[in-house]
């Protein structure tokens, strides 16, 4: 966790994004999570990637080929992480005097 | 007047309350069958329910087969939509579902009613009426519902 409760895992819009998503679903498929974000299949796998590292998400993989399906969860950690994360950004805004951490360049612990 | 960072941090606001809804209101059309594949589904649920205690064999099994009619659809169905949805619905959506619950309530008072009342071949006849016009009526009102969240969160309704 960064200074000020932002999570740098969780702060730049597509894995915020993702995450809000999967906060408010039991899973959702890849074309799913894909086509919400407006993202390559790539950019999608390298952000959920992030996610999986961090512990937030957990990705099972079906089957080979072209009937091959992927799907994402949110874990118990990534609930609580994103809970805290949407604290914190609730807390930023009615205190503006704090500065609020660039969002487009991760930082990592 | 808002800093350009308050700007930037309520477009993250909106971004995620977007990205929250999505489960709930991004969906593909529902098939046409659906509604009157409910409507059967009520009806052999009834018709179950009116076998006579003797033959509670046949019940169980016939409550068994519906069970995995029940669960082989919704199988299929979240794979159609990609996802479940779950947790807090947007708020157009919460009193959709609350109309859902109390018309649910109204039509199994309603089919077991009748199959106290009258004949089985009515409560079956019930059942699959408005099953089938309540399961109909709510996926036109899901659908306004879900496309006035999407207005609202500045997505394509």
């Amino acid at each position: 966790m960064s200074h000020q409760g932002i999570d740098p895992v969780i702060h730049p819009p597509k894995r915020l994004a993702a995450m809000a998503l999967l906060a408010h679903a039991q899973s959702a498929d890849f074309r799913f999570v894909r086509d919400h974000l407006r993202v390559s299949d790539s950019d999608l796998s390298k952000q959920m990637a992030e996610l999986a590292k961090a512990g937030y998400v957990e990705i099972r993989k079906q089957g080979r080929g072209p009937g091959a399906s992927t799907t994402y969860r949110i874990t118990r950690a990534g609930r609580r992480a994103y809970a805290d994360y949407r604290a914190a950004i609730s807390a930023l805004l009615a205190d503006p005097a704090q500065p609020v951490p660039d969002a487009d360049v991760p930082r990592h612990h | 007047m808002e800093s350009a960072e308050e700007l930037r941090e309520r477009e993250r606001e909106l971004v995620a309350e977007r990205a929250a809804a999505a489960p709930y209101v991004d969906y593909p059309p529902t098939p046409r069958w659906y509604p009157p594949f409910m409507g059967l589904w009520a009806t052999g649920y009834t018709a179950v329910l009116g076998v006579p205690r003797e033959h509670a064999m046949l019940q169980a099994l016939g409550q068994l087969v519906l069970l995995v009619v029940m669960i082989g659809f919704q199988v299929w169905y979240r794979r159609y939509r990609g996802t479940w949805p779950r947790g807090k619905a947007p708020a157009e959506v919460r009193r959709v579902l609350a109309a859902f619950v109390v018309g649910a309530v109204v039509v199994i008072g309603l089919v077991a009613l009748a199959l106290w009342l009258g004949p089985l071949w009515i409560a079956v006849v019930v059942a699959f009426v408005l099953v089938t016009i309540g399961v109909s009526w709510y996926e036109a009102v899901y659908a306004r519902a879900a496309a006035r969240t999407r207005t609202r969160l500045g997505g394509v309704a």
